[in-house]
């Protein structure tokens, strides 16, 4: 067969030649199987032929089944021709019923195993074997009843024997198939052993050991010694060919030492003979069933295990991979994160030294502002004194009425109130100036964040402001505040800016109330300050928090800085700051300060 | 009010002519008749109290109480001529009072740091800045200003 196949020239003719070589092996393997019969009898305890058939269609698939009829008819043509048992007509039609069933036989475990195993190879795993074994058994039925049915049809042999024979058929069949078909699908198939010399000395001593032992217990070697009916020594033997060999090797052994207890006891040796000729065909044949289904269990037991273990370290080395692959994968995040890290160090320092510079250009800027600013104050007030000097002179002077009131109305109205207005904007200049210095220095002073008392806070910026609502005759009610994170001097300026807010810009002749609450959010706490003061316009609400806003000029003195100065402190915890006016009713300020620590402050 | 030290000279030091001549004027408004040296910059006020440079000669044999602008401008600043001023083992001990727009609280504290006597704002209100040189005139009353070659008085 392997022949066969390595001349492979086109599909056809490897066909054909497959079909051949199926038909000539058969037939060969028949005339083995009749050597291996009983003397004197038909009764072959192993019918190899099955076993073949079988292996073939597994190997070849069913295609080849005209090969298996040609061989089947072929031999049992030859067979009954040789014995003369019939007339050449009868001795043809049997031939052909056998063949058929042979066939049969063949095909239907081919087809039924191509269902049940689950993989060409039925040999791999433990369940297909048993699988095989069932397969055997159910294929093996029809060739013994047609087969049976035939010789008796023919008077061949009587039907009363029709029982035994079919047994005996039926038996004969399922060992050929259990003893030859796993060695020459293995044979086929099966994992090539690496032959280095130490694994070729010990095959050796395999062979040598079963060479000796098998012989000696079934072909009588020793008949005075027990060994000589001890059939089960030869197991070991069978387990050493599958413990340290391959499948093939080990179903190798089991088709010798079948052969090798086969051939003794059909010539009278051995531990199953000196009973009837049923007696012997049964133990021989159980005895081979046994050590082969034993030898083929044991032997996908192993193979599976080392497929599982295959399998094991595969994944093993695939963990290995992905954990090797995620570590590199965490330390390139790693990577990642301490660049940007550094980035951030870098950015932190430059801001860092961007709020220096910022800093040193606020001096600059207040120092060389204010100095010319005192030079414009100063000598408006030297001015003033010498229009006062001049003023007293000129009492004392005589001179013309009309001069003198002039001169007098220019000195005591003129001078003095450009002066005024001289003092009065340089005044102006400097507090922007203070409220630009206020503003640069709210956005830099250090927040020392701790756990507030806003209750507190608003207390004590209320006490603060007592004189100035008792003198605006305001109302304030404050309701519970809910504890916040924060910087206690920031956040009292916050409420301090807010509430004087509140009590500057009050609606003409309406008594001023002012609310003072705030709520638990889920991060944020929020807080706000509510008056029925004048209220704001939609524009005014759009530049409510930019620098230099002043709404109500004619209300209260300011530099509309303030709610510019409450954004940034507010901002600077993390909160945020919005308002809700409508323009005569009033105003509600509202907002938001961490609930607890942990937040950054904000640059 | 220093009549009776009358060798004591007032040294006003500041690049702002404005400035010296509002402090002169108001020092002498509030009756202080001590001579005011009028100086524009930290080198001059270091030449002048070291007797080096365009006052070299100068005899050291009096008092001197240094009024200082905190920020001028060129190499040699308000807190430079201090500074060198109070790192003289004998010229420390003259009282330097720091004037200057800014109250920069840094500022101030890097000035005491140094051993300024008094800090004292500039203020734009033109009678705020009458208040603060006439607390000065106090403060030029209760000192007891060593001599400036190093004898006590």
């Amino acid at each position: 067969m392997e022949a066969a196949s390595s001349l492979m020239a086109s599909p056809r003719k490897a066909r054909l030649l497959q079909i051949a070589a199926v038909a000539i092996v058969y037939f060969l393997a028949a005339r083995l199987g009749l050597v291996l019969a009983f003397e004197n009898t038909n009764a072959s305890p192993v019918w190899p032929p099955s076993g073949i058939a079988f292996a073939a269609v597994l190997i070849f698939g069913v295609r080849v089944w005209p090969g298996i009829a040609i061989g089947a008819f072929a031999a049992n043509l030859v067979v009954f021709a040789g014995n003369h048992a019939a007339s050449p007509a009868v001795i043809a039609f049997s031939s052909c019923s056998i063949a058929l069933g042979n066939t049969i036989e063949a095909l239907s475990g081919g087809l039924l195993g191509r269902r049940l195993f689950a993989s060409l190879d039925p040999f791999d795993r433990a369940r297909d074997v048993f699988k095989l074994l069932f397969v055997a058994l159910l294929m093996c039925l029809t060739s013994a009843t047609l087969g049976s049915a035939s010789v008796c049809l023919a008077g061949i042999a009587p039907w009363t024997g029709y029982a035994t024979i079919w047994f005996t058929w039926w038996l004969g069949d399922f060992a050929g198939v259990v003893i030859l078909t796993p060695f020459l699908v293995a044979s086929w198939k099966g994992a090539k052993v690496a032959w280095r010399p130490r694994r070729a000395m010990e095959a050796a001593a395999l062979v040598v050991t079963l060479s000796v032992v098998g012989p000696a217990v079934f072909f009588g070697w020793f008949p005075d010694a027990p060994i000589r009916r001890e059939s089960y020594l030869v197991i070991p033997i069978l387990l050493w060919a599958v413990f340290r060999f391959g499948r093939r090797e080990a179903t190798a052994a089991v088709t010798v030492a079948s052969g090798i207890a086969i051939w003794g006891t059909v010539r009278g040796f051995g531990p199953f003979s000196g009973g009837s000729l049923n007696e012997s065909l049964l133990l021989l044949q159980a005895y081979v069933c046994v050590i082969s289904v034993m030898t083929m269990s044991l032997s996908a037991l192993l193979s599976e295990r080392r497929r599982t273990e295959e399998e094991l370290k595969a994944v093993n080395e695939n963990l290995e991979t992905r954990v090797r692959e995620r570590t590199a994968d965490v330390a390139r995040a790693n990577n990642d994160l301490r660049k940007i890290n550094e980035d951030l160090r870098r950015r932190t320092s430059d801001l860092a030294q961007r709020n220096e510079e910022v800093e040193a250009f606020v001096y600059s800027v207040s120092h060389d502002l204010r100095a010319p600013l005192v030079n414009i104050q100063g000598f408006s007030r030297e001015l003033e004194l010498s229009v006062q000097a001049l003023a007293g002179r000129l009492r004392d002077a005589a001179l013309p009425p009309e001069i003198d009131r002039e001169i007098t109305e220019i000195l005591a109205q003129d001078m003095p109130a450009s002066l005024r207005f001289i003092v009065a904007g340089t005044g102006r200049s400097e507090r922007l100036i203070n409220a630009l210095l206020l503003l640069s220095r709210s956005g830099r002073e250090e927040l020392r964040p701790e756990r507030l008392d806003v209750e507190a806070i608003v207390r004590a910026t209320l006490d603060a402001l007592q004189q100035s609502i008792a003198t605006k005759d305001a109302q304030v009610r404050v309701s519970s505040l809910p504890r916040a994170w924060g910087d206690v001097t920031a956040v009292g300026r916050v409420f301090s800016n807010l509430i004087s807010n509140a009590l500057n810009y009050r609606k003409a002749g309406r008594p001023g109330q002012i609310e003072i609450g705030g709520e638990e959010r889920d991060e944020v706490n929020e807080y706000w300050v509510k008056d029925n003061g004048a209220g704001l316009s939609a524009t005014a609400q759009e530049r409510l928090f930019q620098v230099f806003q002043r709404f109500h000029p004619k209300l209260a003195e300011g530099e509309g800085m303030g709610l510019a100065i409450i954004k940034r402190l507010v901002e600077r915890h993390g909160g945020r700051v919005w308002a809700e006016s409508e323009e005569g009713s009033g105003s509600t300020f509202h907002f938001s300060l961490p609930a607890t620590g942990g937040r950054r402050e904000q640059a | 009010m220093m009549a009776d030290r009358g060798e004591m000279d007032i040294v006003v030091v500041d690049d702002d002519e404005g400035h010296t001549e509002l402090i002169r004027r108001n020092l002498r408004r509030i009756g202080v008749t001590n001579s005011i040296v009028t100086l524009d910059s930290g080198q001059a006020a270091l030449d002048y109290v070291f007797s080096t440079g365009s006052h070299a000669g100068r005899p050291q044999n009096g008092y001197l109480l240094i009024l200082l602008d905190i920020k001028m401008p060129g190499a040699c600043d308000g807190v430079d001529v201090l500074r060198r001023i109070k790192a003289d083992p004998v010229k420390k001990r003259i009282p330097v009072i720091m004037l200057t727009t800014t109250d920069d609280p840094r500022e101030v504290k890097r000035c005491y740091d140094l051993g300024c006597s008094v800090y004292v704002t500039k203020p734009v209100e033109p009678l705020a800045f009458i208040e603060a040189i006439r607390r000065l005139g106090l403060f030029l009353a209760i000192v007891n200003v060593p001599p400036e070659g190093g004898t006590s008085s």
